[in-house]
This record gives C-alpha cells, sequence and structure tokens, in this order.
C-alpha cells in the first residue's frame, strides 16, 4: 500500500472575477513510505494546487485522495508544510514558533520539554543563538531552516514543501538544499516528503523521482536513479545526471514555447 | 559658527528669560517659583535631548513664546490684565489649588478609564465574533457603515436623558467614539488576514480558541493600537465638551467653572494641564506599544 494516493483528483479554481478554472484535470500519482518525490512544472501547470490538497487546504471536486490507504480531507498531524513565505508567525521568536508548533502535535510535553525540544531542533539547522529573535529580524534562508526545523520537531510522518527556497538567493539556496539533504539523511525514520519547485538541479538533486505536471495535469513520470547520500558535486559531473536533467529541460522547453501561461505566478491555489 | 550659535541660542533664550523672570515685575504678579521650576524642567529636558537639531528648535520656539508672554503680562503689563495673565500667575495656580486639579485630573481619567475598558472589550469581542462568521459580517457591516460615522457627541442630549446619571451618559459617548475604530480593526484583521498566515495556521491543526488567541489576535493587534491611539485625542475632545455641558468634576468642568468667574489665570492652566494629560497618555500608549508589539 503507497503512502500517498492521488486517484483521478479534479478541482476547479474561481478567479475574483468568478471566472471558473480547472485548477486540476485528472490527477493520479502515489508516493510510497519513505520516498522522496518532486513536482515539477511551469507557473500555472497545478503543482501548488496539488500540494494544497496534500496539506488539507484545498478539497478535490472529484477523485479520491488516500493517506495508508484511508481516505483523507483536511489538515492533520501527519502531514507538516513548509511554504514559501510565512510559514512561521511574526508575532512569535523563533524558538516559541517552534514550541507552539510541537505543542499542537504532543499536547502532553511540559513547557520544559518542549523548550528542550525547540532548542535541539535549531540546534540542527544552524540557529543556535538567534532562538528569541523574531522571524522578520532574519534573512528569508534562516527563516526558512527555521521553517524546516519546525516540521522536524513536530515529526509529521509526511513533509510537504511548497517552492521552500523559491525566493532564496542562488547561493543560499545551495546550502540549504544540501542542509535540508543532510537532515534526511540523519533521521532514522525515512520520512515521505512532496517537493514542489520549478529549479529543475533542485528537483533532481533531491529527489528519488521527479513528477512533470503539464495543463493541470501530470504528464510525465521520471526516476532518479543516483544513490544517497548524495554529493553535488560528483552528482554534476555525472553523465546520467546530464542526460537526465536535459529530458526534463526539454518537457519544459516544449511546454513554454508552446503556449503562454494563463496565470502567471498562480501559485496560491 | 552659524552651527554653535545654533546650538548656543535655546540656552541663550533660558538665560535671558530666567533673568527676565527674575526682574521686577508689574503689581498683582504671584510668586514666581513655580513658573520658574516650569522652564528649569523644559531647559533639563533640552540637555537630555541636546544631540537633536529638532529639539533644538523646538527649544528656541517654546522659549521665545514664553519670553514674549513674560515681557509683556508680566513687565510691560497689559491694559486688561485680568484676560490676559501672567505665566506666573497661571503656574502658581498648582500652588494654590493642587487638590482641585489632581481630583480633576483624577475623574478624567476614570472616566476615560471606564470608556477605554468598555470599549476594548465589546469592540475586540464583537469584532472576533462578527469577523469569523461570513453571514454575520455580510449582515452587520453595512449596518455599521450607516451607523459609524455618526458623530457620537450628537447622541449625547439623548444619552443624558435616557441614561441614569451624568456620569453613564459620558462614557456611553465616548465609549463610542473609540468603539466603532477598534471594532472596525478587528473585524478587519479577522477577515483580511494574509492568506498564507491562515494556510500555516491551518496545517498545525489549531484549535478554535488557539486560532483566535495566537493568530487573530496577535495579528489584528497593531491595527487595534493604531485605532486606540487616533482615538485618545478624539476622545478627550468629547470627553472634556462632556465636562464642560453638565460635569461637576473633571478638567473640562475645572475650565469652565472658572471662566464663569472670569479667571483665566486657572483657565489657562487648566488648559495647560489638558495638553500635559494628553501627551502624557500618548507618550505612555506608544511606550505600551513598543513592548507589546516587539516584532515589528
Amino acid at each position: 500500500m503507497s503512502k500517498i494516493e492521488f486517484k483521478n483528483i479534479s478541482l476547479d479554481y474561481r478567479d475574483n472575477n468568478g471566472s471558473v478554472y480547472k485548477a486540476l484535470d485528472g490527477v493520479n500519482f502515489s508516493v510510497e513510505e519513505g520516498e522522496f518525490v518532486s513536482i515539477i512544472g511551469s507557473s500555472g501547470c497545478g503543482k501548488s494546487t496539488i500540494l494544497s490538497v496534500l496539506a488539507g487546504l484545498n478539497h478535490q471536486k472529484e477523485g479520491s485522495f488516500l493517506i495508508d490507504g484511508v481516505e483523507t480531507s483536511g489538515t492533520g498531524k501527519n502531514r507538516g508544510v513548509v511554504f514559501q513565505h510565512y510559514s512561521l508567525f511574526p508575532w512569535m521568536t523563533i524558538k516559541r514558533n517552534l514550541e507552539f508548533g510541537i505543542k499542537q502535535n504532543f499536547p502532553e510535553l511540559s513547557k520544559k520539554e518542549l523548550s528542550e525540544k525547540a532548542l535541539l531542533y535549531l540546534e540542527k539547522v544552524g540557529l543556535k543563538g538567534f532562538e528569541y529573535k523574531f522571524p522578520s529580524q532574519l534573512s528569508g534562508g534562516m527563516q526558512q531552516r527555521a521553517a524546516i526545523a519546525r516540521t522536524q520537531a513536530m515529526e509529521s510522518e509526511i513533509l510537504l514543501m511548497d517552492e521552500p527556497f523559491g525566493a532564496i538567493d542562488a547561493k543560499n539556496r545551495v546550502i540549504l538544499q544540501d542542509l535540508l539533504l543532510e537532515i534526511l539523511d540523519s533521521t532514522e525514520q525515512k520520512k515521505t516528503i512532496v517537493f514542489v519547485t520549478h529549479d529543475v538541479d533542485e528537483a533532481i538533486l533531491l529527489s528519488d523521482r521527479i513528477l512533470f505536471m503539464k495543463d493541470k495535469k501530470i504528464e510525465t513520470e521520471l526516476k532518479v536513479p543516483f544513490e544517497r547520500p548524495r554529493n553535488r558535486e560528483r552528482l554534476t559531473t555525472d553523465g546520467a545526471y546530464r542526460s537526465l536533467r536535459k529530458e526534463i529541460v526539454d518537457l519544459f522547453y516544449y511546454d513554454g514555447v508552446e503556449q503562454k501561461n494563463e496565470f502567471e505566478g498562480g501559485e496560491g491555489i | 559658527m552659524r552651527n554653535k550659535i545654533h546650538t548656543l541660542l535655546p540656552h541663550i533664550l533660558f538665560v535671558a528669560l530666567v533673568v527676565l523672570i527674575l526682574l521686577p515685575s508689574v503689581e498683582k504678579t504671584e510668586n514666581y517659583i513655580p513658573f520658574l521650576i516650569v522652564v528649569v524642567l523644559i531647559e533639563l529636558g533640552l540637555l537630555l535631548k541636546r544631540k537633536s537639531t529638532v529639539s533644538k528648535d523646538i527649544g528656541i520656539i517654546v522659549y521665545i513664546v514664553l519670553i514674549l508672554w513674560e515681557y509683556f503680562t508680566a513687565k510691560v503689563g497689559m491694559k486688561n490684565a485680568m484676560l490676559y495673565p501672567a505665566p506666573e500667575n497661571v503656574f502658581n495656580v498648582i500652588t494654590k489649588d493642587y487638590a482641585k486639579i489632581l481630583e480633576g485630573v483624577g475623574s478624567s481619567l476614570r472616566l476615560l478609564g471606564a470608556a477605554f475598558g468598555i470599549a476594548l472589550t465589546c469592540g475586540v469581542g464583537l469584532g472576533l465574533l462578527v469577523g469569523l462568521s461570513d453571514r454575520l459580517s455580510g449582515t452587520i457591516m453595512p449596518i455599521v457603515r450607516v451607523i459609524s460615522p455618526i458623530p457620537p457627541i450628537i447622541y449625547s442630549p439623548y444619552a443624558v436623558a435616557l441614561l441614569p446619571s451624568f456620569r453613564a451618559a459620558s462614557i456611553f459617548v465616548i465609549t463610542l467614539t473609540i468603539f466603532w475604530s477598534i471594532f472596525m480593526s478587528m473585524v478587519l484583521g479577522v477577515r483580511e488576514i494574509d492568506k498564507k498566515i491562515m494556510d500555516s495556521a491551518r496545517t498545525l491543526n489549531l484549535s478554535k480558541g488557539s486560532l483566535i488567541l495566537h493568530v487573530l489576535l496577535p495579528y489584528s493587534l497593531p491595527g487595534i493600537f493604531n485605532s486606540v491611539s487616533v482615538s485618545v485625542s478624539t476622545s478627550f475632545l468629547v470627553l472634556t465638551a462632556a465636562e464642560m455641558i453638565g460635569g461637576t468634576s473633571g478638567l473640562g468642568w475645572y475650565i469652565k467653572y472658572y471662566s464663569d468667574f472670569a479667571n483665566y489665570s486657572k483657565v489657562v492652566f487648566g488648559i495647560v494641564m489638558i495638553g500635559v494629560v494628553v501627551t502624557v497618555l500618548n507618550v505612555l500608549l506608544s511606550l505600551l506599544r513598543k513592548a507589546v508589539i516587539r516584532w515589528k
């Protein structure tokens, strides 16, 4: 049984003028336990909508969404989400953000235990010394570190990430990708991860499988056959890496030239 | 050179003012010590803020006004001395009327405190209630948009007739002046919360209580603070007007009472006191804001 299953899921999206668009059109895929799957595609292809259904923020009109074989709707403790922006509450310090999140999943923990757990996970993402800063006092990259630390500390089995490094500069994005790889490799209980991105290299580096989306559907599925732990430098000089990369870029190229996207940057569906 | 003059000018004016105060005054000028203390306090304030250019400019203007006031009333003597009290006489009121002033300030602040307490509780509570329900806000908000622009002071004659005491009527009218803006900013805070923050809150599976206490309230807090800051001055306007019309205590009453007796030293002192009280309230409010809203 797969960890996550999407069976023929469709969803409509109504914009501010009342016009109805198709946001997802018969999406089928499954994710195995402990697997890292990236969803990739141009803006407006529906990749963020898939994530919002997975997170329980959106409900499909048709089809069924199963976790561990059970029909699921709404949010749940088994899923943790990192968004591109505002995963953290601006009015709480970094540490308090973690404590608050942990408390929702582990209400039985004492104040002291919450604090210890928060500090432990902040240290893992290199934010020791920044516990009492507010998110606005940290760089975008540090905010995303804290958001990742929170989902780790909340110990959800499924981690959903919606272009988490999309707004980070190139240098810090590389650092964060390596950090994420390191965290994932170091945890004993392998998490199931769905990661939305439009960055081809990021998708290959991180995932076991890549789903390429076009026109609100999943068009192509590609296996990423590289061994873990992965090393960025070794990987990028590998011939197999380059041919996989070319294959995906070609998919983008034929997708992008033929038609213009209907709603540019329509991530927030 | 010009810089030096600019730096020294407020202090030169201070010395000139002190010398002027110490020179012999016209008849009926009272004890100058309270006025002198006020001037020295101003100078101390300037010395504390000596790094800022703005405070120098403010100091220059304040001293020039005080010198002119002192010169024309206490030294030259105005023809109509009763209408233009000397600063000595105005500030000397504190030594004579100490108890009454304090009681007046206290009475005004109690009214204001009661009104703010009621307005905050009802505004935040009802704002949450209306904001959280699509149906309620759809129904209530159009009605609110009709009622809220009516200036609350208009209700005062009716409120006096309707409510048991003048005090209750004043509290009602002052509460209304503050209530609407707090209510509106709370409803807006709940209705128009950033979708990304709301999504993030939903993925944490918060209970309704937690959502209100830890997400909606802090998100709306800056807006509520803005409403309150804007309301302080307006509410003082309504408060003092109410006291002047029908009060038996408070600063508004004090000013009205003594202008009936043509005691303009006390009238001017009352006006100065209102300025002081409003300023102190505003300063306290901005300190509170800094302490509470640390994330901005």
